[in-house]
C-alpha cells in the first residue's frame, strides 16, 4: 500500500496544496500509476559479474522490477498505467525483455487494466511497430492527436502526447501532457524562482538532483505550463525522479524503475498518481527496483583506524531505509576529509572487508550488500587553481582551460607549433572514436585531465590536497 | 688570467720568438699562410696544459709537435705568474711554474689557477680553429653541454618531460603506433566481435516470433476445431436420441398389431411342444436302434464264417513264433559282426602302422620282448632320476672344481707377486721378522727417548746446581752485618764489663748480656743459613748421580739394541727410528694381509683337492648307474641309450603300440564268437524251412525268411480273433434288439396320452396350438420392453424432445447414415486436434528453449562490460591528449622562456654578429639540439643553417660559453685561429665588434689570422695587429 512505502517526496508545497478547486462535474476520482524507464533486460553497469549472486540479481532486476510494477498496479486496482519512455533499449535486441513486456501487458489485460506506452529515445515508436501484437489493452502514444481514457464508458482523463500543440477543451477531463525534453525542468524552476523568491525555494524541486542552468528557456514558458489547463505534464527527463508544482498542475517524471548504474544512486520506483474530484493530484512514490545504488556519505579524521572507520561506515549504512523489493545494495563512498581511512577505502582489498563486515552486521535485513568503493569526490579542478605554491600547476590549468591554444604563425615551423588535440582522422578506429568522443562532456574530460596534471604537478601532501 | 707573454724557444717553426701582449683585450696576430698561426695556437695550449696529450685539434692535418721549449708569462690577480716547458717527445716534459714571488708553483695550485677548465673543454671552447668551430659535435661534451642543453633540468622542467613521457606511455597503452594495437583498439575489436555474435542471434529472435506466430495460429485452430467439435456432438446428440427413441417406439406398435391377430389357447399343457418333441424323438431312436441291432447281428454272424488260415503256419505255430522272436536279437547280431568287423580292421591297420614309428633295426618283435607293465615303468623311472642325478651331481662337481682351481692360481700368483717384494717364501716368517725388527725399533725409540730425558735432567741438575749455589750463596752484606752484630756484642761485653767494673754491675751485666745475645744471634743465624744451602746442593748432586747413572744404564741399553740391529748409530736422531717403525708398520700391514691370502689359498686348495676326490666318486657313481640303466633298458627290451628322454620317448611309442594289439587280440576274438552264434541260428531256421517244405528261401539271410513268416504268423492270429470277436458281437445284438421293441411300444402310449391332454388331434394341430401361445406370450414381454425403452430414450436427453409426428417421418437409415458421417467427421476432428496438441507441444518446447537461452544475455552482459572498458579508457585517452596538448604547451613556453643563462647570452652574441638577422637560440626540453629563431620568428635547425652562420652561432656559443665561465671565476684567453674566413664583410665587421665588446668586458682574445683585411679592420677598430714574422726572419734571429 502506499502508506507502507517511504515518502522519499517532498511534501506538496502550499502554493498547489491550498489553491481552491472547483468541483467539475465531469472529473471523476482515479488513480492510475506512472513507470518510466523500465530498460528491459539491459543491462546494469559497475556490477562484478563473477559475484554469482550478484549476477543473477543484477540480470534480472529490470525484469523484476516490471513485474514489481505490473503487480502494485494489480495491487493498487490502478485504472491504467502510463509507461512514458525507454521501456527497453533496442539496441539490446533483447528476446527477453520483449517476453516479459508482452507476459506483463497481458496479465495487465487479463485484469482489464488499459496500458498507455510512450516511445522513448531507446525504444522508437518504429521499434513497437516490430514487436509481436501487443494485448488489446495496450495503447502506443505515437501521434498527436488527443486520446481520451475511460472508464465504465466514461472518460476520466485526456492525454495529449505531444506537448507542443495541446488543444484542450472544457469537455476534456484531466488533461495530460507530454514533454519529451529534460530542459523543461530549469526554466519551469527558475520561473518559479523569479516569483517566489521570497517562498521556499525547494518548493519546485523536490528530489535533491542538481538542476544545472538551462542554455534555451525560449520553448518552455509559465503559459506554457499553467495556461492550457494541463493538469499533469508527463516529463522524460533522465533517470532522476523529478516534480515541479504550479498553481494547478503537477509535472512529474519517475526517474527509473531499476538503477542502471553507480550514478543512478537511490531509490527507484513507479508512481501512484491519485487524482480527486477536484483534479488535485497526490504522488505517491512506490519502490519497485531489486537492486539499490546508494551513495553514502561519510566522514574521515586523520586520525580515523580501521575499526571507526567500518563503524562509521555501519552507522552511515544503518540509516538506508531498505524496501522490500530490495535484495541488494551497491554501495558507494563519498569521503569527506583525509587520512588513513580515506586511504584505506581507496584500497580494493578494503572493500572485501566491508562487504563482510556490512553483511554480518546487517544479516537481519536480508540484503545483500557489496561496497562499490570510493567515488571521486575532488575537485581536482579546483585543486589545481587553488594551489598557488605549485606553479606549474597552475600554468597546467590555465593551459587546460585556455580556449583555443596560441599559435605561432609560422606555417613552416610545423614542428614548434603549439601542439593540438590529435586529430582522429586515418584511423580504422575513427569511427568509433569519433562516437565515443561524443559520448564524453567537456567538463568530464577537464576533470580527468586535471586528475593527470594534480599526479604530475601537485605534490601528494595532505597540506597540499 | 691573461697571457701578458709569449716566450719561443722552440717550437715547431717557431725560434727564440717573443710576442709580448701589451693588449690585455683583444689582440689579433697577422701572419700569412704557414707562418706558423696554428703552431703558436698550439704552443698557448700545450704551455697552458701540456704538448704530451694532443687535443681535439691536434690530431689530422696537423704534425705533432716534437720538440718544444718556452715560456708564458701570465697575469692575474694575484700577480704575475711564468710557466717554462721544455718538452722533447717520448723523452722529456719538464714545466716550471713559477708565482709572484718568484717562488716555485705546485702543479695543482695552476690547475686551480686554470679553474678547473680541463684541456678537452680549454680546447673545444677556449683555443679554437675554424675545424673545431664548424663541429657542433665538439659542444657535446658533458661539461659544455650541460650549459647549453640544460641537461641538468630544474625540476619543473623534469616534470614537464616527465609528464610528457607519461602521457605519451599512457597513450601509447591505449592507441598504440600501430594502429592495430592498444588497449582502446583491442576493446574496439573485442566489441565489434561480440556485436558480430549478438547479431547472429537475431535469428533467435525472429525464430522465437516465428514459434510465437504459428503458436497462435495453432491455438486458433484448436478453438476452431473445438467449436466445430462441439457443433458435430450437438448434432450426434440429436439424431442418436431420435435413434435410441424410434426403435422402441417402432417395436411397440409392430408387437401391438401382432398381439390382435394371434388366437386364444385356452388349455396346453406344460411345455407341451417339448414333451411331444421328446416323446416322438425318443421313440423314433427306440425303433432306429431296434432295426439297427438287428441288421448288426445278421452281418457278424456272415463275417465270422469267412476267416480261417494256412494249416502248415498253424501246425508249425509255436516253433516259428520261437524264431521270430529271435528276430531283433539276430539283426542285432548282424550289426554288431559288423562293427567288431570294422573295429578289427582299424586296429589291425593301427598296428601296422604303430611298429615302424620306432624302428625295426632294434627290435624283431616288440610285442614279444617288451614289458610295459607299470612295474616296469616304475623301474625304468627310479633308475633314470637315479642315473641322471649322479651325472649331474658329477658335473656340478666338475665345475666347482674348475671354479676352485681358477681361484687358486689366481691367489697363487697374487701371493707369490706379494711375496716377491720381501723376498720371502712364507708370508708368516716375514711377518714374525718383521715383527721382531718392530719390537726392536720400539724398544730402542724408548730407550733413546729416556736417554735423552734423562740427559736433559742432568743438564738440568748441573744447572740447578749452579743457579743454587749462586742463588743460596750468602751475600757479603750479611757476613758484615753478622760480624758487625758480633762486634757489637763483643762490644756490649766489653762496655758491661767495664760498666760493672767501673760504675754499675747490673748495666754492666746488661750490657754483658746483651752482647753475648748479639753474639750468639749472629753465630746462629750464619750456622743456619749456610746449614741450609749446603743440604739443598747435597741433595741435588745425589739426585744428578742417580740420574748419571740411570743415563749410562739406558746408553748401555741402546748400545745392545744397536748391536742387534747393524747399521744403525747412534746419532740422537729419531727419524731412523720412526720411520722404521712406519715402514714396519706398513709391511706388518702388507704382511698380514699376504698371511690371510696364504691362509685362504690353503684353504683352497684343500677344498680343490676336496672336489676332485668328489669327482672321481662321481665318475663311479656314472658309471654304476650308467650300467643300471643300460641292464634295465635291455631287461625292458629297450635299445641301448644314454639320453633318458629318447629312451621314455621309445617307452611311450612301445605301451602305444602295445596297448594296440591288445584291442586287436580282443577285437579278433569277439568277432569270431558273435560269427559262431550267427551261423547256429541261420542253421536252426534252414532246419525249420526245410520241415515245413519252403524251399524257396534264403537262408543264408534270416532276417528276410523271419519277416516272411511273421507275417504269417500275424494272419493267423488277426484271423482268429476276428472271428471270436463278430460271433460275441451278435449275441449281444440281439439281446438288445429285444429290449429296444418294449420300449418303442412304451413311447408310443406316452405320445397318445399327451395329444389328448392339449385336445389336438395330431402333432400339427398340437404345434399350431403351442405356437400361438408362445408368440402371444413373447409379444406381450417384448411390448412391456419396448415401452420401457421408449421412455428411457425420451428420459436419456432432457434438453431434446420428439413427437409422434417426427417418429413416424423418421428414417432410420438415413439417420444412421448422418450418425456415421457424424462420427467420422467427429474422428477426424479428434485426430486434428491430438495433431494440433503435439504441434502445440513441441512449439512449446522450442519457445522455452528459446526463452532459456541466455546467450544473448551473457553477450550483451560482456558487451557492457566491454563498452564500460571503452568509456574507461576512451575517458583516459581524450583526457591525455588534452593534457597533452596543456602540457606541450607549457613545454612551448618554457623552451622559449625559461633557456640556460649560456644560450640566452649566445642569442645576444649571435643576433650581433648576425646583425639581427637570428635572434633567439633555444633548446627543445630534454633534447641535444638548437632551435634558431629568425627575425620572423621562424625556428629553424642548426642543419638547415648556412656553414657562415653555423659558424657564427658557434662562435656565439663559445663566447657565452667563456662569459658563463667568467661569471664562475675562471677567465682563460679565447684563442681563436682563423675563425672569420667565412664572415661575410658585414658579419665579419660585427663579429670584430662583438669580440672587441666582448674582450673590454674582461674576456683576453687572442685571434690569429692570415687575411690581412682582418688585421685591418681590427686596426680600424682600435686594436693594433701582432704582424707574426716570417719564417726567415725566425731563421735569422736563430
Amino acid at each position: 500500500m502506499p502508506g507502507e512505502f517511504t515518502a522519499i517526496d517532498a511534501p506538496k508545497p502550499a502554493h498547489y496544496a491550498d489553491n481552491e478547486r472547483e468541483f467539475d462535474l465531469s472529473m471523476q476520482p482515479f488513480r492510475f500509476i506512472h513507470a518510466a524507464n523500465l530498460l528491459l533486460d539491459h543491462q546494469l553497469q559497475q556490477i562484478d559479474y563473477a559475484d554469482p549472486h550478484l549476477c543473477a540479481i543484477a540480470e534480472d532486476s529490470t525484469l523484476a522490477a516490471f513485474r514489481q510494477l505490473v503487480r502494485t498496479a494489480v495491487d493498487e486496482q490502478a485504472d491504467f498505467l502510463l509507461l512514458t519512455g525507454n521501456c527497453f533499449d533496442a539496441a539490446d535486441q533483447s528476446l527477453l525483455a520483449e517476453i516479459a513486456l508482452l507476459r506483463g501487458l497481458e496479465e495487465l489485460d487479463e485484469q482489464q487494466i488499459d496500458v498507455y506506452i510512450v516511445p522513448g529515445q531507446t525504444d522508437p515508436a518504429a521499434c513497437w511497430s516490430s514487436l509481436p501484437p501487443l494485448p488489446k489493452n495496450t495503447t502506443i502514444l505515437s501521434g498527436e492527436r488527443p486520446l481520451s481514457i475511460t472508464r465504465d464508458e466514461t472518460v476520466i482523463a485526456t492525454i495529449h502526447p505531444s506537448a507542443a500543440n495541446i488543444h484542450t477543451t472544457a469537455d476534456a477531463p484531466f488533461p495530460i501532457a507530454f514533454r519529451q525534453h529534460e530542459d523543461f525542468f530549469p526554466p519551469i524552476a527558475r520561473q518559479f524562482e523569479e516569483e517566489r523568491i521570497d517562498g521556499p525555494t525547494t518548493e519546485y524541486e523536490l528530489v535533491s538532483n542538481d538542476v544545472r542552468p538551462a542554455p534555451d528557456t525560449k520553448s518552455s514558458t509559465k503559459q506554457e505550463f499553467n495556461e492550457h489547463l494541463v493538469h499533469y505534464w508527463v516529463l522524460n527527463a533522465g533517470h532522476a525522479r523529478r516534480t515541479v508544482y504550479a498553481d494547478k498542475a503537477v509535472a512529474h517524471h519517475p526517474g527509473g524503475t531499476q538503477g542502471i548504474s553507480a550514478a543512478q544512486s537511490g531509490q527507484h520506483g513507479c508512481t501512484l498518481v491519485e487524482v480527486d474530484a477536484t483534479g488535485n493530484v497526490e504522488l505517491t512514490f512506490v519502490p519497485t527496483a531489486a537492486l539499490r545504488f546508494e551513495t553514502v556519505e561519510i566522514t574521515v579524521h586523520p586520525h580515523t583506524d580501521r575499526d571507526e572507520l567500518l563503524t562509521s561506515l555501519t552507522t552511515a549504512v544503518a540509516a538506508v531505509h531498505r524496501h522490500p523489493t530490495e535484495t541488494a545494495w551497491l554501495l558507494s563512498w563519498q569521503v569527506r576529509g583525509y587520512g588513513y581511512g580515506r586511504d584505506l577505502l581507496a584500497d580494493d582489498d578494503f572493500q572485501h572487508d566491508i562487504d563482510e563486515h556490512l553483511r554480518a552486521h546487517f544479516h537481519d535485513r536480508e540484503i545483500y550488500i557489496r561496497s562499490l568503493g570510493m567515488i571521486s569526490p575532488d575537485n581536482v579542478a579546483s585543486i589545481l587553481d587553488s594551489a598557488p605554491q605549485e606553479e606549474l600547476a597552475a600554468e597546467y590549468w590555465t593551459a587546460l582551460t585556455r580556449p583555443q591554444p596560441a599559435t605561432i604563425s609560422d606555417a613552416d615551423a610545423v614542428d614548434d607549433a603549439p601542439p593540438e588535440l590529435p586529430a582522429i582522422s586515418g584511423g580504422m578506429w575513427e569511427t568509433q572514436l569519433r562516437e565515443l568522443e561524443k559520448t564524453f562532456s567537456d567538463g568530464d574530460l577537464l576533470d580527468q585531465a586535471a586528475a593527470l596534471g594534480r599526479e604530475w604537478f601537485v605534490e601528494q601532501t595532505e597540506e597540499s590536497a | 688570467m691573461k697571457i701578458t707573454d709569449i716566450s719561443i724557444d722552440h717550437c715547431g717553426v717557431w725560434h727564440n720568438l717573443n710576442l709580448p701582449l701589451s693588449d690585455p683585450g683583444m689582440s689579433v696576430f697577422y701572419g700569412p699562410n704557414e707562418a706558423g698561426k696554428s703552431t703558436l695556437m698550439r704552443f698557448v695550449r700545450g704551455m697552458l696544459y701540456d704538448f704530451k696529450s694532443s687535443g681535439p685539434g691536434d690530431s689530422g692535418g696537423q704534425s705533432e709537435l716534437k720538440n718544444v721549449a718556452g715560456s708564458l708569462t701570465l697575469s692575474t690577480e694575484n700577480g704575475s705568474y711564468r710557466i717554462e716547458r721544455h718538452y722533447t717527445q717520448g723523452v722529456e716534459n719538464a714545466v716550471t711554474i713559477t708565482g709572484p714571488n718568484g717562488d716555485r708553483v705546485e702543479r695543482d695550485e695552476f690547475v686551480e689557477l686554470l679553474g678547473g677548465v680541463d684541456q678537452e673543454v680549454f680546447h673545444r671552447v677556449f683555443a679554437v680553429g675554424l675545424r673545431e668551430l664548424q663541429k657542433l659535435a665538439s659542444l657535446h661534451e658533458d661539461q659544455v653541454a650541460e650549459k647549453i642543453y640544460g641537461l641538468t633540468l630544474g625540476p619543473q622542467s623534469q616534470r614537464i618531460l616527465h609528464a610528457l613521457d607519461d602521457i605519451d606511455q599512457k597513450s601509447r597503452k591505449l592507441i598504440g603506433a600501430n594502429p592495430q594495437h592498444g588497449r582502446l583498439p583491442e576493446l574496439f575489436g573485442e566489441r565489434d566481435r561480440l556485436k558480430a555474435e549478438l547479431d547472429a542471434l537475431a535469428g533467435l529472435k525472429e525464430r522465437h516470433r516465428e514459434l510465437s506466430d504459428s503458436q497462435h495460429k495453432l491455438q486458433s485452430e484448436i478453438d476452431d476445431i473445438n467449436t466445430r467439435q462441439e457443433g458435430i456432438e450437438s448434432q450426434l446428440r440429436g439424431h442418436l436420441y431420435m435413434q435410441r427413441a424410434y426403435a422402441p417406439w417402432n417395436r411397440v406398435r409392430a408387437v401391438q398389431d401382432e398381439l390382435s391377430q394371434l388366437p386364444v389357447v385356452d388349455s396346453f399343457p406344460e411345455n407341451g411342444i417339448e414333451r411331444l418333441d421328446e416323446i416322438e424323438l425318443q421313440l423314433a431312436e427306440a425303433a432306429e436302434k431296434r432295426d439297427r441291432l438287428k441288421k448288426q447281428a445278421k452281418q457278424n454272424l456272415e463275417q465270422a464264417a469267412t476267416f480261417g488260415g494256412n494249416k502248415d503256419i498253424a501246425k508249425y505255430e509255436v516253433t516259428l513264433q520261437g524264431l521270430v522272436d529271435q528276430r531283433d536279437w539276430i539283426a542285432e547280431l548282424e550289426q554288431q559282426i559288423s562293427h567288431a568287423q570294422s573295429k578289427y580292421d582299424d586296429l589291425e591297420k593301427q598296428v601296422l602302422e604303430r611298429q615302424p614309428q620306432w624302428g625295426e633295426g632294434h627290435i624283431a618283435d616288440p610285442a614279444a620282448e617288451f614289458d610295459t607293465s607299470p612295474n616296469a615303468y616304475a623301474r625304468m623311472v627310479s633308475t633314470a632320476r637315479a642315473f641322471k642325478r649322479v651325472v649331474a651331481r658329477r658335473e656340478k662337481t666338475k665345475r666347482r672344481a674348475k671354479r676352485l682351481n681358477k681361484l687358486c692360481q689366481s691367489q697363487q700368483e697374487k701371493l707369490a707377486a706379494g711375496l716377491s717384494r720381501y723376498r720371502v717364501d712364507s708370508a708368516q716368517d716375514a711377518l714374525v721378522a718383521v715383527r721382531e725388527r718392530l719390537t726392536s725399533m720400539e724398544t730402542l725409540g724408548e730407550l733413546k727417548l729416556n736417554e735423552r730425558e734423562l740427559h736433559k735432567r742432568q743438564l738440568s741438575f748441573d744447572e740447578l746446581r749452579e743457579h743454587t749455589e749462586i742463588r743460596l750463596a750468602l751475600p757479603a752484606s750479611y757476613y758484615i752485618c753478622t760480624w758487625a752484630v758480633t762486634a757489637c756484642g763483643v762490644l756490649s761485653i766489653l762496655v758491661g764489663a767495664f760498666q760493672g767494673v767501673m760504675n754499675q754491675m747490673t748495666i754492666g751485666a746488661v750490657f754483658a748480656l746483651i752482647g753475648c745475645m748479639l753474639v750468639m744471634l749472629s753465630r746462629l743465624a750464619k750456622h743456619h743459613f749456610e746449614q741450609g744451602v749446603d743440604g739443598r746442593l747435597k741433595e741435588i748432586s745425589l739426585a744428578a748421580d742417580q740420574n748419571f747413572e740411570q743415563l749410562r744404564n739406558v746408553r748401555e741399553e741402546i748400545l745392545e739394541v744397536l748391536g742387534d740391529s747393524p747399521g744403525k748409530a747412534d746419532d740422537g736422531n729419531w727419524l731412523p727410528e720412526a720411520e722404521e717403525m712406519r715402514s714396519c708398520a706398513r709391511e706388518i700391514a702388507d704382511l698380514e694381509r699376504l698371511a690371510v691370502s696364504e691362509r685362504k689359498l690353503e684353504r683352497n686348495r684343500q677344498r680343490l683337492e676336496n672336489a676332485n676326490n668328489a669327482i672321481y666318486e662321481s665318475q663311479r657313481n656314472v658309471a654304476g648307474a650308467r650300467q643300471s640303466w643300460q641292464q634295465l633298458l635291455s631287461q625292458l627290451g629297450l635299445p641301448e641309450t644314454l639320453d633318458v628322454n629318447e629312451a621314455f620317448t621309445i617307452w611311450q611309442s612301445l605301451v602305444e603300440l602295445s596297448h594296440a594289439r591288445q584291442e586287436f587280440r580282443i577285437a579278433k576274438i569277439e568277432l569270431k564268437s558273435r560269427r559262431q552264434m550267427y551261423t547256429s541260428f541261420c542253421r536252426r531256421i534252414a532246419a525249420v524251412g526245410r520241415r515245413m517244405h519252403e524251399w524257396e528261401h534264403n537262408f543264408d539271410q534270416p532276417l528276410v525268411v523271419l519277416d516272411h513268416w511273421e507275417e504269417q504268423l500275424k494272419a493267423l492270429h488277426g484271423g482268429r480273433d476276428e472271428r471270436r470277436r463278430l460271433r460275441r458281437e451278435a449275441r449281444d445284438l440281439a439281446r438288445n434288439a429285444a429290449e429296444c421293441r418294449a420300449t418303442v411300444e412304451d413311447y408310443k402310449t406316452q405320445r397318445t396320452a399327451l395329444l389328448r391332454e392339449a385336445g389336438a388331434a395330431d402333432r400339427e394341430d398340437f404345434e399350431l396350438r403351442s405356437q400361438a401361445l408362445s408368440r402371444r406370450i413373447l409379444l406381450e414381454r417384448q411390448l412391456q420392453q419396448a415401452n420401457e425403452d421408449l421412455r428411457t430414450a425420451g428420459e436419456s436427453d432432457n434438453e431434446l424432445a420428439v413427437t409422434e409426428e417426427d417418429l413416424e417421418l423418421f428414417d432410420a437409415d438415413h439417420n444412421t447414415e448422418c450418425i456415421d458421417l457424424l462420427k467420422m467427421e467427429q474422428e477426424d476432428l479428434r485426430n486434428d486436434l491430438q495433431e494440433a496438441y503435439k504441434n502445440q507441444g513441441s512449439l512449446r518446447r522450442e519457445l522455452e528453449v528459446i526463452e532459456a537461452d541466455q546467450q544473448s544475455r551473457h553477450l550483451r552482459r560482456e558487451i557492457a562490460q566491454v563498452q564500460q572498458r571503452i568509456h574507461t579508457a576512451g575517458a583516459e585517452w581524450f583526457a591525455l591528449q588534452r593534457a597533452k596538448l596543456a602540457v606541450e604547451q607549457m613545454r612551448h613556453h618554457v623552451e622559449r622562456t625559461r633557456q640556460p643563462v649560456t644560450i640566452a647570452d649566445a642569442s645576444r652574441y649571435l643576433t650581433r654578429i648576425t646583425c639581427g638577422k637570428y635572434r633567439n637560440i633555444w633548446t627543445p626540453l630534454g633534447k641535444r639540439s638548437l632551435r634558431i629563431d629568425d627575425e620572423h620568428g621562424h625556428s629553424l635547425s642548426v642543419e638547415s643553417l648556412s656553414s657562415g652562420t653555423r659558424e657564427q652561432l658557434f662562435l656565439a656559443i663559445r663566447m657565452a660559453l667563456i662569459h658563463d665561465y667568467a661569471r664562475h671565476g675562471v677567465t682563460l684567453p679565447m684563442v681563436l685561429d682563423d675563425v672569420l674566413v667565412n664572415f661575410d664583410e658585414n658579419r665579419t665587421e660585427a663579429a670584430l665588434e662583438a669580440l672587441s665588446d666582448f674582450s673590454r668586458q674582461g674576456h683576453q682574445v687572442l685571434m690569429f689570422t692570415c687575411h690581412r683585411h682582418l688585421a685591418h679592420m681590427a686596426k680600424s677598430k682600435g686594436c693594433e695587429p701582432i704582424w707574426l714574422p716570417s719564417r726567415t726572419d725566425t731563421a735569422e734571429a736563430a
